[in-house]
């Protein structure tokens, strides 16, 4: 499998096993790059903020989504 | 009897692959911290179950897909062997430092390096950590290597999530088997129609929040090695940490308050957690499951703080270590406040207060999630069972009866079977609560722990939680007391009747199936 296919599969699981919102597989993405960079640079006000801002960002934004109500797909089953 | 044998070989082999994978993957890890001398180990450790794995997949490569007995043996054997082979790099890591070869810069032995050199305690942390309970055979987790610090760590995390829901994710072998086996796990919701495209969400939501549970740690105050460890075992529930005296060593306010709503997240079934991402938060309050969560929480966090505050010495001390640990109990995170370094340990509250987490421990969280116990799910069914039995009686013959759980309307066929399904199981949780109890109370000191402290350990280990008053440990737990709770551990993860079944069929039919 060459590096670009595989390139491809990640994104594509992504893209597909998400919740379908480019948001949120952005915030995927970034999560572990932030984790690495927290590790590598360590605790500055830049990193502080950069972190605080994606934490925070998370939550607002899936505040912002509740306000945007989607119907609930009634494929979900219970156990 | 290869009909048998195939499948469950089959899948027991990519599982083994899976696990030889995760160990060489975490190769990383010493290479990162310069611990040269846990390589060789975690080599040995990878390649065993890697190359197990390949003979068994390759030589059943062509089985059937598997059936619901294949299933419950598969989720059983499986678990077993995961515990089993995964506690290889415990002892290898453990076995190196111990007998210092020349050529190898190992680092002076501890007593908790001491204690896993043992294989009874390598396989009992290795179960702990895959179970997602969190009771350890070592005494002071920062003496570890940071290779096993890691092990235990990344065990929990994908225990939380489960080991067959990663390999079917990997597999994504389409069709009945992948959902069969799925089952097993004890797991049964689903978030979409196909069940490849259920766990590969699941993994997705499982990747999302652990990054943010780190960095939330890390803003809290955290180191970054110490806020990966306990993002991925507190979002996973599972509950080891990496510093003796759990998260009460911090003394910080702040770190108790981020990690309240990790675990929540960690007790709160994914479908839900998918529903919320949508925008949709019906989710949280139309699942009966998330309502009695909250209301569980809600009143058990308030019962406890009232129980334990004539213990501390001020109203604020006994909310703020009340809560930490009902919340604990409930989601089976299993991290600890109420500890050594802390004013009062859990040894010290009042048999009350045990009493409420064992209760906690016992119920669990929502079925579906990272959570254990006998899931709350099951106490509402038995809750509405037994007022549906109740009530039967004052209506006429000719009535059309409704059981309703959720927006599910059960008739009088599905009703009582779903009932007696939970009865069973919440039945069978407390045999073998007793039978460890009966094992504790032969093989301990005489007087040396209350009945109390007893059972609130077996219920620990039992509801894959990882609270203890002190019984568990490498010198305190006895050899018969480490068994059972190592049985009680892999009895509560899969929920009991897959290890029946495999039992029955080891046992009775010797594994032929009829």
């Amino acid at each position: 499998m060459s590096r670009r296919r595989y390139r491809s599969r990640l994104l594509t699981w992504i893209v597909n096993a998400g919740p379908n919102d480019v948001v949120l597989n952005l915030y995927l993405v970034l999560g572990p790059l932030l984790i690495v960079l927290v590790t590598v640079v360590g605790r500055t006000a830049a990193t502080t903020v950069i972190v605080a801002g994606y934490v925070i960002g998370f939550v607002g934004y899936t505040i912002y989504n509740a306000l945007t109500t989607t119907g609930q797909p009634d494929w979900i089953r219970h156990p | 009897m290869r009909t048998t044998v195939a499948p469950i070989g089959r899948d027991l082999g990519w599982m083994l692959r899976v696990l030889g994978g995760l160990v060489l993957v975490s190769i990383l890890v010493p290479l990162a911290w310069g611990e040269y001398y846990a390589i060789p180990g975690l080599v040995v450790s990878g390649v065993i179950p890697v190359t197990i794995g390949w003979v068994l997949s390759t030589a059943f490569a062509d089985a059937a897909p598997p059936d619901k007995l294949h299933g419950m043996m598969i989720a059983a054997i499986g678990w077993l062997a995961i515990a089993a082979f995964g506690s290889l790099p415990f002892l290898t890591t453990a076995w190196v430092v111990t007998a210092a070869p020349a050529g190898l810069e190992t680092p002076p032995p501890t007593e908790s390096i001491d204690a896993l050199a043992s294989p009874l305690n390598a396989l009992f942390e290795s179960m702990s950590g895959f179970t997602g309970t969190g009771l350890t055979m070592t005494t002071d987790e920062s003496t570890l290597p940071r290779t096993l610090q890691w092990w235990r760590s990344i065990i929990e995390w994908v225990g939380g999530v489960g080991v067959i829901v990663l390999t079917t994710a990997i597999l994504a072998r389409p069709g009945s088997g992948s959902l069969t086996v799925y089952e097993s796990e004890a797991r049964s919701q689903k978030i979409h129609p196909s069940i490849v495209s259920t766990v590969r969400t699941i993994w997705w939501l499982f990747l999302l929040f652990t990054s943010i549970a780190i960095l939330s740690l890390w803003l809290a105050g955290m180191p970054p090695w110490h806020a990966i460890n306990h993002g991925m075992t507190g979002i996973s529930t599972g509950g080891f940490s990496i510093i003796d005296g759990s998260i009460g060593a911090y003394d910080s306010v702040v770190i108790e308050a981020v990690l309240l709503p990790i675990m929540i997240a960690g007790g709160i079934a994914f479908p839900i957690h998918y529903l919320v991402l949508q925008g949709d938060l019906r989710g949280l309050y139309t699942d009966a499951q998330t309502r009695w969560l909250a209301a569980v929480l809600l009143l058990g966090s308030a019962a406890l703080w009232l129980s334990v505050s004539t213990v501390y010495d001020s109203v604020t001390e006994a909310l703020r270590y009340g809560v930490f640990q009902f919340v604990s109990a409930v989601t089976a995170a299993g991290f600890q406040t109420a500890t050594d370094p802390t004013p009062l340990s859990l040894g010290g509250w009042p048999t009350s207060a045990l009493l409420m987490l064992v209760f906690a421990m016992v119920v669990g969280a929502a079925a579906g999630s990272t959570a254990g116990g006998i899931k709350l799910i099951r106490l509402i069914m038995l809750v509405k069972g037994i007022r549906f039995r109740v009530s039967y009686v004052f209506y006429p013959d000719s009535t059309v009866h409704r059981f309703r759980i959720d927006d599910r309307v059960l008739d009088e066929k599905d009703g009582p079977r779903e009932f007696g399904e939970a009865a069973i199981i919440a039945l069978l949780w407390f045999v073998f609560l007793a039978v460890s109890v009966f094992v504790l109370l032969a093989t301990l000191p005489s007087g040396a722990y209350s009945l109390e402290q007893i059972l609130f350990e077996i219920a620990s280990a039992q509801g894959n939680i990882g609270l203890s008053t002190g019984i568990t440990g490498p010198h305190s737990l006895p050899t018969a007391g480490k068994v059972a709770f190592i049985l009680n551990m892999w009895v509560g993860r899969l929920e009991i009747i897959p290890i029946l079944v495999t039992l029955r069929a080891l046992f009775w039919r010797g594994g032929i199936y009829e």
